[in-house]
């Protein structure tokens, strides 16, 4: 049975099984390593059990719920055979290029908008770039053009700068013009 | 514009809020520092890694007639013409109150969205009051550093 190690990276047919990932709060998720492999943290689990990664038994994530977990599986399942995004920057200003996203992509935030910082959480725990650098882009993209304020509601943050703060702020950031 | 609300039970990490920064101008970035206490701290902490503000500056070497625009003024000036988008960088390296000190400079008129007309009617005054040509490039300064602000004056000498 070696080989069905699970260090055959690249094997089509090991894709195609099923895994067992636990959440947080107990639930059970049956997936495709293939699926799950876009998660880099999953698939050096799956790499370093190796050859005593028991299926069934499950890969437990103490860091993501299931109601989060769901929707990163989705994600996962469209991206199973994406290339890895580049990021890029700008080289004077140090600007991140913004991704194009698809369609598909921009439905999918559009639908777990109000999971964005979730989502950008559980990315970054299950290494999962494009997901990560995309929710991240989202976020800029709601910070970009609204007054602190807004952003304040938007993210329930409190306003806890005294108005000598912000007037100093003000004084050192000679362009900002809030 | 969605006013939908995004929250979060946990702290968020720092490492995420960067990132976040990292895809916008300098001028959000800065505007970001009024949301709270922690916000304004991160980026404090963070400000060598986050984005500059991006410049257009002088370089006051004569220019010849048959010398060629540099690349990402022709584009510029295309995007502008065909009334796309154009950088909203371009020309904020000028404090209005500054913009008087450079007289009989040239400046190719590039326009971008991020200002307002009495900025563009200034600029214009020098372009028509010009008399030489010159090169303009870019770079990127961030004007908390002495040092930047030296480069910058060195560059731009007034004729």
């Amino acid at each position: 049975m070696a080989t069905e190690s699970a260090n055959g990276v690249s094997s089509p047919e090991l894709n195609e099984r099923d895994v067992v990932i636990t959440t947080n709060d107990n639930r059970n998720f049956t997936v495709k390593i293939g699926v799950a492999r876009v998660s880099k943290t999953i698939n050096n689990m799956i790499q370093d059990l190796g050859e005593s990664l028991d299926l069934s038994s499950g890969i437990p994530l103490p860091n993501v719920d299931g109601p989060i977990f769901e929707k990163v599986l989705e994600w996962c399942e469209e991206h199973k055979n994406a290339p890895e995004i580049k990021v890029e920057q700008d080289p004077h200003t140090r600007e991140r290029k913004w991704f194009t996203m698809t369609e598909w992509e921009e439905e999918y935030f559009r639908k777990f908008l109000s999971h964005l910082w979730d989502l950008a959480m559980a990315a970054n725990y299950l290494e999962i770039p494009s997901l990560y650098y995309y929710t991240c882009q989202k976020l800029a993209e709601r910070i970009k053009g609204r007054t602190p304020e807004q952003i304040r509601e938007m993210f329930g943050i409190e306003d806890d700068l005294t108005e000598e703060e912000k007037a100093e702020i003000r004084r050192t950031n000679v362009w900002c013009t809030y | 514009m969605s006013n939908e609300q995004i929250l979060t039970k946990s702290a968020i990490p720092h490492e995420i809020l960067l990132n976040i920064f990292q895809f916008l101008i300098r001028d959000e970035v800065e505007k970001s520092q009024l949301v709270s206490k922690s916000w304004n701290e991160q980026i404090l902490t963070s400000y060598k890694i986050l984005p500059l503000r991006g410049l257009y500056i002088l370089d006051l070497t004569k220019k010849s007639n048959n010398q060629q625009e540099p690349e990402w003024v022709k584009e510029q000036i295309a995007k502008h013409q065909a009334g796309q988008p154009t950088d909203p960088t371009i020309f904020r390296c000028f404090a209005k109150e500054q913009i008087s000190m450079y007289k009989n400079t040239f400046i190719s008129l590039v326009q971008g969205d991020v200002y307002d007309e009495s900025f563009i009617e200034k600029m214009k005054e020098i372009v028509e009051n010009n008399e030489e040509k010159l090169n303009v490039f870019r770079v990127a300064l961030d004007f908390r550093e002495e040092s930047d602000v030296q480069i910058f004056e060195s560059h731009l000498k007034v004729c």
